[in-house]
C-alpha cells in the first residue's frame, strides 16, 4: 500500500482546489508525494513538497478559473484596499488588533508542536532516532544486546543526563552534564573544536577519569584559554581530566555543560543495571519505519516479560527524550487536537466581526455599486474588489501576527526564566509562515465573503430605487444580532472567570500567612540523589549543628508547592472514592516547621518500618473526606490514577496537622495526607532550612557544607519558602493574562460592532427621525426607538453569558466560599465586568444616537432629494 | 489557431514523448527531470484543460491503472490541430532564433 499525505493538507487541497481539473490535480499531487516517499525521501520534506505543489496549484487553478472573467486580482484593487484603510482608521486599528491577536493564538498549537519535534541541528535528516520501552525502561544490557542484532542502525550509544557538583576556582556550582558512549559524537556528526572527543578507551572501568566541556564553560571559567585540555577539575569529588571542548552552540542532549564517558557495566540480571536512554543512528536507506519493524522484533528477544507487563518497543525521534511523548509525537496527543480545535474559536469570531465591520463600510457604499453595475461593471468585479479590501486588511494582520507568534514566547520565556534545550527554536519557521498565510487567505474569505454576499444579495434595480431615496437598500439581518449577542456572551463570561481566578489568587496570596509557617525565614532546596544512602541524614545532622540554623524539614514536596494528587478510598466508606494531595515527609518534619499536631501523634523513626503503615491527615481532609468526624484510627488507602493498578496498603490515621499549603491557588482544597519518609528513600528530596531573614545568604555555606558531607550529592533550585509557588499558580497566571488579552479583543469587537450598526441604522433613518422632529416628536422617545435594538442585543448577551458563566463559576466558587452563598459569589464576580460592559456598549451608541437627534428637517429633506 | 506559449510547447513536447502514458503527473515529472523547471500539478492540469477547449489535445479519463485504488487520471493525446501548432510555434521560434544564438549569449555576458 502506498503512504499517502496527511490527511488534513489533502483535505486543505481538496477545499483549495475546485473546478473541473481538481480531481486530476488532486491525484497528480498525491501521485507525486507517493513518488517522493517511494524513492526515500523523508515524510517531512515530502510534505513539504506538498504543500508549495499544493498552494502554486490552487493559484493556477484559481487563476485559470478567472482568466476570462473579470475577477482578477488587480493592482488598482489593492492600491483602493490600501486607500481604505488609511480613510477607515477606526476600523483598521480594531480590524488589526483583532486579527493581530487571533491568528498567532491559532497557530501556537501548531507552532509548539513543530519547535518541540524538531530535529537536531546536528542532525537535520533526523536520522538519530531513540530506542525505547514504553511501559519499561533500558539499560546498558539492552545497548550490549542491540548492537549487535540490530541491522537498521550502524551505531548506537547510550545517554544518561545528570547535575554535577563541579568545583571552578573555589566555587562549586551544579552543572547540567551527561554520561554519554563514545559513539555519540561521531553519530551526532560534531568534532571537538579543541583537544579530542572520548573514545572507547575511555569507557573502561579503572581508566583516568575524563571530561569534555561545552564551549560556553570554557569561555566563562577558562577564559578561552587554547591550554585548557590536560586541566584537571574536580567532578563529584574527583579530579578529571579536560580532554576536549565542544563547538559554540553543541549542548546536546538539552543544556549540558560537561560529557563524561558512560562506565555501564553489563549485570548478570538486567533489572539491576541503572536506567540509560539508548539513541541509534539509522543507516543509509534504513527508513525509521523499517527500523520501527526490526526493533519490534528484535527488542525484546531473551527478555523476561511478567505476565501482565505491556513492554512496547519503539522507535521514535531523539526529541523524545526530552519530552515523553506517545508515538505520533505532540501532534498525536489530545492536549494538541483540543488545543487547535479551542484556538480556531478566536480567529472565527474575530473573522465574523471583521466582516460585519467592513460590511458596514460596504454597505453605505452601495448607491456607489449600484450606479457602478448600471453603468457596466459586472458583479465579479464589484466583488473582487470587496474581497482585496478584505484580503489587504486582512494580510497586514497576518504580518502583524506572525511577528507576534515570532517575538512574543521568546521575550515570555526569558521573562518566566525558562531555558528550553538548545535545538528548540521559538522563531518562527517557514512551515508557520506557510500556515499564517494560508489561513489569513482563509480568514479573508470568511471576512471578505459577508461584504460581498450581502452587498450582492440584492437587485442592481432594487439598490438603484433605494439610492434614488437615500438609502443602501441593504440591511444587516439577523446574522449581526446573533454575533453581537454572542460577543457580549463571551465578554461577559470571561470577565467573569478572569474575576473569579483573580479574586482567589488574591484570597490565596491573603491566606499565606495563615499555616504559621515564617516561611519568608526558610531557605528551601532540591537534594538530588547521591551513592550513598546516609547523606540525606548526615547533612541534616549537620545542618542542625550550624550555627544560626533553626529547624531543618525534608519531604518529596515542600508546602506552598503544587503536591501530587492521588485517589483514596475509606476502609469505612469503600464505596466513596475522593481525591488527596500527598507527601512524603521526615518524622519530624511537623516540628521543624513548627506545626502542632492536633491530635493523635506525629511520626516517629517506628513509623519508617515497612510494616508500620501509617499516615497524617490535614484538617481539610476531616473536613472533606471524614465529614468532620475523628481521624484517628481511621484505615486509608491510595487506589492511585490507574484503575489496573494495585491498590496501595491500607494506612492507619495516626495524628492531624493544620493545612500547610498543597496547593497553591485554592488553600481550602489542601485535602492533604502525609507519609512517613524514611531517609534515603527517595530519589529526590526538598529540604527547607530555617535561617532567619534573607535566607539566600546562606547558600554559599551551605554549599559548603554538602561539599564537606558529600561530594557527589547535586543541590540546586535555591529559593525562599515564599517564593517556591509551582503549578497552579502560574498556569492561573497566565490563564488571567490570557483572559484579559481575550476580553479586549471581544470588547472592541462588540463596542466596534455595535457603533457600526447604530451608525447605519441612524444613517438610513435620517429622513425619518428628521420628519418626526420636526412634527414634534418626543426626542427621548426618538432616542430610546434608534437605540432599542442595540439594548436589546446587549441585553441578550449579558444574560446569554451569566448564564453559560453561572455553572463554571458555580464550581469554581463553591469551594472557595463555603460560608456564603455562591450564588452570591458569581454575582459579584459577574458584576464589575457587566456593569463595565454596559457602559462601554452604551457609549458606542451615544454618538450615532446624539446625531441622530441634530438632524434638521431641512436637512432631512435635502438627504430625501 | 493561436500562438503557443513556451510552457504549452513544454507540455505538448511532453505529451508527444509519453505517448499513451501523458497525465498530469507524467508530464509534470518529464518536465522537470528534462528542463529543471518546478512546476506546479495545477499549472500543468489548468493549461492542459486550456489546450483540449481549443482542441489542440484531446482527454480521455481513464480507471485507476491495474492494483491501484481511487485516483482519477485524465490521459491527454495531441490532436493533428494541436501537432500543427506544435510544429509552427517551434518552427517560428526556432526560424527567429536561428543564427542570433551567439549574439544572445555574448549579450548574457557568459561564455557561450
Amino acid at each position: 500500500m502506498s503512504a499517502s499525505a496527511p490527511w488534513l493538507l489533502r483535505r486543505l487541497a481538496a477545499l483549495l482546489i475546485r473546478g473541473s481539473e481538481a480531481p486530476f490535480v488532486l491525484a497528480d499531487l498525491d501521485d507525486a508525494f507517493d513518488r517522493e516517499v517511494a524513492r526515500g525521501m523523508s515524510r517531512a520534506a515530502a510534505t513539504l513538497r506538498y504543500l508549495v505543489n499544493m498552494c502554486l496549484s490552487a493559484v493556477h487553478v484559481l487563476r485559470g478559473r478567472f482568466a476570462h472573467s473579470s475577477f482578477r486580482l488587480s493592482w488598482i484593487d489593492v492600491r483602493l484596499g490600501l486607500r481604505m484603510l488609511v480613510k477607515h482608521p477606526t476600523l483598521t486599528i480594531v480590524s488589526l488588533f483583532a486579527l493581530a491577536v487571533a491568528l498567532p493564538v491559532t497557530l501556537a498549537p501548531m507552532h509548539m508542536a513543530l519547535a518541540v519535534e524538531a530535529n537536531l541541528p546536528e542532525d537535520p535528516e533526523g536520522r538519530l532516532q531513540l530506542l525505547r520501552i514504553v511501559n519499561g525502561s533500558t539499560n546498558v544490557n539492552d545497548l550490549a544486546r542491540w548492537r549487535p542484532a540490530l541491522t537498521s542502525f550502524d551505531q548506537l550509544a547510550g545517554v544518561r543526563q545528570a547535575n554535577y557538583n563541579v568545583e571552578l576556582h573555589n566555587n562549586v556550582d551544579a552543572i547540567q552534564g551527561a554520561e554519554v558512549s563514545a559513539a555519540i559524537f561521531p553519530m551526532l556528526g560534531t568534532a571537538p573544536a579543541l583537544g579530542r572527543a572520548l573514545t572507547a578507551a575511555d569507557e573502561t572501568p579503572g581508566a583516568e577519569h575524563v571530561v569534555v566541556v561545552s564551549h560556553d564553560l570554557w569561555h566563562s571559567h577558562f577564559g578561552g584559554r587554547l591550554d585548557v585540555t590536560d586541566n584537571l577539575i574536580r567532578i563529584s569529588g574527583l579530579p578529571h581530566r579536560i580532554v576536549g571542548v565542544m563547538p559554540e552552540g553543541f549542548a546536546f542532549p538539552s543544556r549540558q555543560q560537561v560529557w563524561l564517558p558512560l562506565r555501564d557495566q553489563v549485570t548478570p540480571a538486567r533489572e539491576d543495571a541503572r536506567d540509560l536512554r539508548i539513541l541509534g543512528h539509522l543507516r543509509d536507506g534504513v527508513s525509521a519505519d523499517a527500523a520501527q519493524s526490526e526493533f519490534t522484533t528484535t527488542a525484546l528477544a531473551g527478555v523476561r516479560v511478567e505476565p501482565g507487563e505491556r513492554l512496547v518497543p519503539e522507535v521514535v525521534p531523539t526529541s523524545f527524550l526530552m519530552f515523553n511523548f506517545p508515538k505520533g509525537g505532540f501532534r498525536a496527543t489530545t492536549d494538541f487536537r483540543m488545543a487547535q480545535l479551542l484556538t480556531i474559536v478566536p480567529l472565527l469570531i474575530a473573522c465574523l466581526n471583521v466582516g460585519l465591520l467592513i460590511f458596514a463600510r460596504t454597505a453605505a457604499r452601495a448607491s456607489e455599486f449600484a450606479v457602478r453595475t448600471a453603468l457596466g461593471a459586472s458583479r465579479s468585479r464589484i466583488l473582487t474588489q470587496v474581497f482585496t479590501e478584505s484580503f489587504v486588511l486582512v494580510m497586514f494582520a497576518t504580518g502583524a501576527g506572525l511577528w507576534l507568534l515570532h517575538w512574543v514566547p521568546e521575550r515570555a520565556l526569558t521573562m518566566a526564566g525558562v531555558t528550553l534545550p538548545y535545538w528548540i527554536n521559538t522563531g518562527v519557521t517557514m512551515p508557520i509562515v506557510i500556515g499564517g498565510l494560508l489561513l489569513g487567505v482563509v480568514a479573508a474569505g470568511i471576512a471578505g465573503v459577508i461584504p460581498v454576499w450581502r452587498t450582492t444579495s440584492r437587485s442592481v434595480h432594487h439598490t438603484m430605487q433605494k439610492a434614488r431615496a437615500g438609502k443602501s437598500g441593504t440591511r444587516f439581518g439577523g446574522f449581526s444580532t446573533v454575533l453581537i449577542v454572542a460577543d457580549v456572551a463571551v465578554a461577559v463570561a470571561v470577565i467573569g472567570l478572569a474575576t473569579a481566578v483573580g479574586r482567589q489568587i488574591k484570597e490565596t496570596t491573603a491566606n499565606e500567612g495563615s499555616d504559621g509557617i515564617t516561611a519568608a525565614h526558610y531557605l528551601s532546596f532540591s537534594l538530588q540523589p547521591s551513592s550513598r544512602s546516609d547523606t540525606q541524614s548526615a547533612l541534616v545532622e549537620r545542618l542542625k549543628a550550624e550555627p544560626g540554623v533553626r529547624g531543618v524539614a525534608v519531604a518529596t514536596v515542600l508546602p506552598r508547592m503544587e503536591h501530587p494528587t492521588t485517589r483514596i478510598e475509606l476502609a469505612d466508606a469503600p464505596s466513596r472514592l475522593s481525591r488527596a494531595r500527598w507527601a512524603q515527609v521526615d518524622p519530624h518534619f511537623f516540628s521543624e516547621l513548627r506545626q502542632p499536631v492536633l491530635a493523635g501523634r506525629g511520626f516517629t523513626t517506628a513509623d519508617l518500618l515497612p510494616s508500620a503503615n501509617t499516615a497524617i491527615v490535614n484538617t481539610q481532609f476531616v473536613a472533606n473526606v471524614l465529614n468532620g468526624a475523628n481521624p484517628i484510627g481511621q484505615r486509608v488507602r491510595f487506589i492511585g490514577g490507574d484503575d489496573a493498578a494495585e491498590p496501595g496498603p491500607w494506612l492507619e490515621i495516626v495524628g492531624l496537622v493544620g493545612h500547610l499549603g498543597m496547593r497553591s491557588v485554592n488553600a481550602d482544597m489542601d485535602t492533604g495526607i502525609y507519609r512517613p519518609l524514611a531517609p534515603g528513600a527517595a530519589g529526590q528530596v526538598r529540604v527547607a532550612v530555617e535561617v532567619g531573614a534573607d535566607p539566600l545568604s546562606f547558600v554559599p555555606r551551605l554549599r559548603e557544607i554538602i561539599w564537606q558531607v558529600d561530594p557527589t550529592a547535586v543541590v540546586s533550585a535555591f529559593a525562599p519558602l515564599n517564593e517556591v509557588y509551582e503549578g497552579d499558580w502560574y498556569v492561573m497566571a497566565a490563564a488571567v493574562a490570557g483572559g484579559f488579552v481575550l476580553v479586549g479583543v471581544l470588547l472592541t469587537m462588540a463596542v466596534s460592532a455595535i457603533y457600526a450598526i447604530m451608525s447605519f441604522t441612524v444613517a438610513q433613518r435620517t429622513r425619518e427621525i428628521g420628519v418626526r422632529i420636526a412634527l414634534g416628536a418626543d426626542r427621548t422617545q426618538v432616542v430610546m426607538q434608534v437605540a432599542r435594538r442595540a439594548f436589546v442585543q446587549i441585553a441578550a448577551g449579558v444574560a446569554l453569558g451569566m448564564l453559560l458563566t453561572g455553572t463554571l463559576l458555580f464550581e469554581l466558587l463553591r469551594e472557595s466560599a463555603p460560608t456564603g452563598s455562591p450564588r452570591l459569589a458569581i454575582v459579584l464576580a459577574l458584576l464589575p465586568g457587566v456593569a463595565m460592559l454596559v457602559v462601554i456598549a452604551l457609549a458606542s451608541c451615544a454618538a450615532p444616537t446624539l446625531r441622530a437627534l441634530r438632524i434638521s428637517p431641512v436637512e432631512a429633506l435635502r438627504h430625501d432629494g | 489557431m493561436g500562438y503557443l506559449g513556451a510552457f504549452e510547447q513544454l507540455i505538448l513536447f511532453s505529451v508527444v514523448k509519453l505517448g499513451e502514458g501523458a497525465y498530469g503527473g507524467a508530464i509534470r515529472e518529464a518536465i522537470e527531470e528534462r528542463t529543471g523547471r518546478v512546476v506546479s500539478s495545477g499549472a500543468i492540469n489548468t493549461t492542459l484543460g486550456r489546450l483540449a477547449d481549443r482542441r489542440l489535445v484531446r482527454a480521455t479519463v481513464s480507471d485507476a491503472p491495474a492494483g491501484r485504488v481511487g485516483r482519477p487520471r485524465k490521459y491527454y493525446a495531441l490532436t493533428p490541430a494541436g501537432a500543427r501548432a506544435l510544429r509552427d510555434s517551434y518552427a517560428d521560434i526556432s526560424a527567429m532564433a536561428g543564427d542570433l544564438l551567439p549574439q544572445v549569449n555574448a549579450l548574457t555576458g557568459e561564455d557561450s
